[in-house]
């Protein structure tokens, strides 16, 4: 009797397993990406009047213009360095490509802001190589969109050159026997990797809009500095605020639709992390020019950083930085470790349901993107709001605050990348479990999870580099003494020692270097192929 | 007795495509029926409408008598059907051992540990696989995963198999063989087992039983015999005479003895 | 063997959370909690001598660049709910006003803040000052040739100067300030059209007074309007900059100190007021006298050169809590004139 029972019970259990955990996650996407915002909606609609008084001068929509400019001035140079160097470093036998492709992608480290620090300290009057025509350049909007569009070309290089690596071989092969490289390049190749190219701009559009750093750094007008406007001056108006950014709200959903509409489901068959040596392509005597091209990226990458070390150097830097660097490293390391496994756990849960088009996957994977999307300030109001409250003291004057705040905003990394991970293998291995009894928790984690291992691992350490690099989000609650490095070097840079804050900068770019290099070699050793 | 597998007028539509046109077949306890057809006929829609992983658009499914699917809805889950399936890509799990891929099933559905290991090993000396438990998938050779394959469908003792085309990524030498041992397996478990192919001499080789599949129609179901006899349509036809069968060839049916079929 | 991620995973999440719950451990008796906007490079060495002192662990919040955070103070209204902070430093004397209107100050009149004039401290103990900045003219000599250097803030209007001058972004940071007393002192007529002739008169809006600073170190203007420290930096640097204190005999120079507060519904009260105490004395004004060029209120303290003493120069007279108020007012008007 109470077996029958038992079974009735599992039976009832197993039949809404999928849903429970699903819900489990949506639980998770709710509230670390949703509450904040749902909050700020809440004020707006409380108090109509700052919404129409936001956008009733024709100065909003100037700015708002200039910024979609800008970001999108940013995304074209991006993809116009980072397709062919994709090409460049991941399907050619260009010399020296994977060192160079390395160099290429560390400035995603850092938040832009050092990177324009970098720049300045290279072409800004007093720098390394400056004058009054090259601060000029890099004090104008097209300092700033060079500048952006260098950080954010790695986004494009990297999916790029992945993605070659997962084209199907005999394709290529095919055509290799027909065509000459650039043919075969061009006709083949790129075609194949449309989704990723289009993925890759959509992602930099996103970065490149809501930059608020940079921008101000260079004294350049856009929009997220109206939005601060409401939110840094004396006059605190989160509402009026919150109206200004409203607007996104559509646009993020635009962009959600092209990418559906123009990438599809194919956006999934993107990325193959097998790191099989196929035949590269063999360049003859384009090959000098091509690897000379690779290198002078690398350069142009490497040399902000370079810059940060020089300068630290040069003001003795390094030896001071231990007065100053307090407990940082640390906080940021840990909480963004946390967060990151955070990310990857509802990731995988998201991320599968969105590669199997499960129902509510759409919806959930929408929502991540508008967290993702929402100017850091705002969402940063928000967290404040929901969090900080006697009951959740534990929560709010501690680290876990951080990692509620990396969780909100970059949650979209976990599940986008899972999403393109999944859908690259087949589901019968799924549906091989299922027929053999698992239910979808068990599939879950005794499928899916390990022989996505790789994967795994990857989309955590992509969301850990997003954590170690934020700074817009975490400048606005961060704990008392809790700070992570970035923020600390932000806070420093106000007429601190500029050696101190170059050393600082300099030091973090090898902490997250190291990270990446450690996670990266434990994730090769412990996944089987 | 019930049917052990039972579809009552099974249609299905993909992408807003016909696949399946009111397909209606019974499967008896025991019994090997080959399901056969050219590419894009619906045999692997079907076989995933029987396992539960599609719901059908309408139409009946009954397993043992209990209908587990009806139009629009999957009643009851794929894991809770108690059948097995050979993919033709097999589906063997990558990140685990042979003796992890057959516990896997059998974990999942309550068996512990020790009956699990002995249930394995006695599945694998079966198979000829004895001492390979600790191996992977990836290591084994074709005829070695296919083994693995059907080990790993027939160890927890299911109400039926399906299979489908799970010889055709193989060597033809290697092909007898198997089937050979897949013939025996069915025999001593009694199984009953659905065995899609689009080669004939795969069916008359294994089932007693053939239901034709023709543009997600049944077109003609019966013993080979009678197919050759007379031939529902052109296709069938054409499935005949391209038999080239050499002349003594072993069969098996549900009779369990050796059958001879001329030219 | 075959990794499991999710159980690596599962093991990274339980020590990170044990992690985070050691540190969210606070033993309240032994800290202070400080959100203070006078930049970190100044006033963190301030708080490690306290450490130091009186054993109790400091844990500050620190503000930016004025123009790129929320800025402690708005972070201080949006906890209000829940106070997190025990003592509040200001950078400015004016920004703890929209705390004391907010009734999020705890009114405390520390022994080392009698002897401070009437016009730096508040009399009800909402606040008191240590150590101050002024608003100056940053001047660079070499641009300036043989022409006789500016005077006045109006001098930013006077077309003799026409795109040679540069001041901060008005909405944020001393500028603001700067302009919300030109209101008291002018009234809304007098400064809107100052104002109006300065954009006419193609003045540059820099980000921020470092910026400023910059700007004229460069050259790229003749002079600019910001504060003592940036100034001094200049001069460290060994800069071709002149510093001239406006409106000595006319207005007076905008003297801003820095505003110790105490408030209302912090964590810990009693180390709070120990903090405040010594903030507000010779020593921190010693010291930021020395790292940042800050003005002593008090008689007796040691300057280095360069740095002035308040009584060496003419102050503007104003009331803090008057600008405070002008300064919530002007806001939607300044949006609109710096086009955002």
């Amino acid at each position: 009797m109470a077996a029958a029972v038992g079974r009735a019970l599992t039976r009832f259990l197993r039949a809404y397993e999928q849903r429970a955990i699903l819900a489990v996650a949506a639980v998770g996407v709710a509230v670390f990406c949703v509450l904040p915002l749902g909050v700020l909606l809440a004020r707006v609609a409380l108090s109509p009047p700052d919404a129409t008084s936001a956008w009733s001068s024709s100065r909003p929509w100037i700015l708002a213009a200039r910024s979609t400019g800008l970001a999108l001035a940013v995304t074209a140079v991006a993809l116009v360095v980072g397709v062919p160097l994709g090409v460049l470093v991941g399907r050619t036998d260009a010399a020296g490509r994977r060192v160079a492709g390395l160099l290429h992608v560390q400035p995603v480290f850092l938040p832009p802001f050092l990177l324009a620090l970098g720049w300045f300290h290279v072409f800004g009057r007093r720098g390394a190589l400056g004058s009054e025509a090259t601060s000029a350049v890099l004090f104008s909007e097209a300092g700033a969109i060079l500048v952006l569009a260098l950080a954010f070309a790695p986004v494009v290089t990297s999916l790029v050159a992945v993605a070659l690596n997962g084209v199907d071989p005999s394709l290529e092969e095919a055509a290799r026997l027909v065509a000459r490289p650039l043919r075969v390049i061009a006709g083949i190749l790129l075609p194949a990797v449309a989704p990723a190219i289009a993925l890759s701009a959509i992602a930099v559009f996103a970065l490149a809009f809501s930059e608020l750093g940079v921008p101000m750094f260079l004294r350049v007008d856009a929009f997220p500095s109206a939005v601060f406007a409401r939110l840094g001056g004396v006059d605190y108006a989160p509402g009026e605020a919150f109206a200004l950014v409203l607007p996104l709200a559509p646009v993020a959903l635009a962009l959600l639709g092209l990418e559906r509409r123009f990438v599809g489901r194919r956006s999934f068959a993107v990325l193959g992390l097998r790191a099989s040596e196929r035949d590269r392509l063999k360049l003859g005597r384009w090959r000098a020019a091509a690897s000379a091209l690779v290198w002078i990226a690398a350069g142009l990458s490497g040399a902000p950083v370079l810059a940060l070390f020089w300068r630290a150097g040069q003001g003795d830097g390094f030896a001071q930085m231990g007065a100053w660097v307090g407990r940082a490293p640390w906080n940021g390391l840990v909480s963004g470790a946390v967060a990151a496994t955070l990310i990857t756990l509802v990731g995988l849960i998201v991320g599968h349901a969105v590669a199997r088009g499960l129902p509510g996957s759409r919806a959930l994977d929408a929502l991540v993107v508008l967290a993702f999307v929402t100017p850091a300030p705002l969402l940063g109001v928000g967290i404040i709001d929901v969090w900080n409250r006697p009951a959740l003291r534990p929560v709010y004057g501690t680290l876990a605050i951080l990692v509620v705040g990396y969780a909100g905003r970059y949650m979209v990394i976990g599940v986008r990348t899972l999403a393109v991970v999944i859908s690259q293998s087949s589901p019968q291995l799924e549906e091989a479990a299922a027929v053999a009894g698992a239910g979808f928790l068990r599939r879950l984690t005794g499928i899916v999870a390990p022989v996505h291992a790789r994967g795994l691992a990857f989309a955590w350490l992509l969301a850990l580099v997003f954590c170690l690099r934020d700074l817009e989000t975490a400048i606005l609650f961060y704990p008392p003494a809790g700070e992570p490095t970035t923020v600390r070097i932000f806070t420093l840079e106000a007429n601190g020692p500029e050696p101190v804050v170059a050393a600082l900068a300099s030091a973090h770019v090898a902490i997250t270097a190291a990270a990446v290099v450690v996670g990266a070699w434990r994730a090769s050793r412990g996944a089987r192929g | 007795m019930r049917d052990a597998i039972a579809l009552d007028s099974v249609s299905l539509a993909l992408r807003g495509q016909p696949v399946l046109d009111s397909v209606s077949l019974v499967v008896a306890p025991g019994e090997t029926v080959a399901l056969l057809g050219p590419s894009g006929s619906g045999k692997t829609s079907l076989l995933r409408i029987v396992l539960g992983l599609v719901a059908p658009l309408s139409g009946a499914v009954s397993l043992d008598g209990l209908v587990v699917s009806r139009e629009g809805r999957v009643l009851l889950p794929p894991e809770e059907r108690a059948l097995a399936v050979v993919f033709q890509d097999l589906a063997l799990w990558p990140h685990l051992t042979v003796a992890g891929n057959l516990g896997f099933g059998l974990a999942a559905r309550g068996v512990p540990g020790t009956e699990r290991r002995d249930r394995t090993e006695a599945m694998l000396r079966r198979v000829g696989l004895q001492g390979s438990e600790k191996r992977f998938p990836g290591e084994l050779s074709g005829g070695q995963r296919q083994r693995v394959a059907i080990a790993r469908a027939l160890v927890h003792e299911p109400h039926a198999v399906l299979l489908d085309e799970p010889l055709s990524n193989v060597d033809v030498d290697l092909r007898r063989d198997l089937l050979e041992l897949f013939a025996e397996l069915f025999r001593e478990r009694k199984a009953t087992v659905v065995f899609v192919t689009h080669d004939l001499r795969e069916a008359s080789a294994i089932a007693g039983r053939v239901a034709i599949l023709e543009a997600g129609r049944v077109v003609q179901v019966g013993s080979v015999g009678e197919l050759s006899r007379r031939p529902a349509t052109p296709f069938v036809q054409a499935l005949i005479d391209d038999r080239a069968l050499p002349a003594r060839e072993i069969l098996t049916g549900d009779s369990g003895r050796p059958q001879q079929v001329s030219e | 063997m075959v990794t499991r991620p999710n159980r690596v995973h599962r093991a990274t999440f339980l020590a990170g959370l044990a992690v985070l719950a050691s540190v969210g451990c606070r033993q309240s008796s032994r800290e202070v909690v400080v959100y203070t906007s006078v930049d970190q490079v100044f006033s963190e060495p301030v708080f490690r001598a306290f450490e130091q002192e009186s054993g109790i662990r400091v844990r500050a919040v620190f503000d930016t660049e004025e123009t790129k955070s929320t800025g402690v103070l708005n972070r201080l209204i949006a906890e209000a709910g829940s106070p997190q902070a025990d003592v509040f430093w200001s950078g400015d004397p004016v920004r703890q006003m929209a705390l004391v209107k907010r009734g999020l100050v705890e009114a405390y009149v520390s022994p080392r803040a009698e002897g401070l004039p009437p016009g730096l401290r508040a009399s009800d103990g909402t606040w008191a000052g240590v150590a101050a900045r002024a608003r100056i003219l940053l001047v660079n000599r070499e641009r300036l040739g043989t022409e006789a250097p500016p005077r006045s803030v109006s001098d930013l209007a006077d077309p003799r100067w026409k795109d040679r001058a540069a001041i901060a972004n008005p909405l944020f940071g001393t500028t603001t300030i700067h302009v919300a007393a030109l209101f008291t002192a002018w009234g809304e007529d007098g400064a809107r059209s100052f104002l109006e002739a300065l954009k006419a008169n193609g003045v540059k809006i820099a980000s921020s007074n470092g910026e400023v600073k910059r700007l004229v170190v460069a050259g790229e203007v003749a002079f600019g309007l910001t504060d003592t420290d940036d100034a001094h930096e200049a001069q460290q640097d060994g800069a071709p900059v002149d510093v001239v204190y406006p409106d000595a005999d006319g207005l007076g120079t905008l003297v801003m100190p820095t505003a110790v507060v105490l408030l209302r519904g912090g964590p810990h009260p009693e180390a709070g007021r120990k903090l405040v105490d010594a903030l507000l004395s010779a020593e921190t004004e010693r010291r930021l006298a020395e790292s940042a060029a800050h003005m002593p209120l008090r008689p007796g303290v040691a300057t280095p050169t360069g740095v002035r003493s308040i009584s060496e120069i003419k102050a503007m007279t104003v009331d803090y809590g008057r600008v405070a108020e002008e300064m919530e007012k002007i806001q939607p008007w300044l949006r609109q004139w710096a086009g955002l």
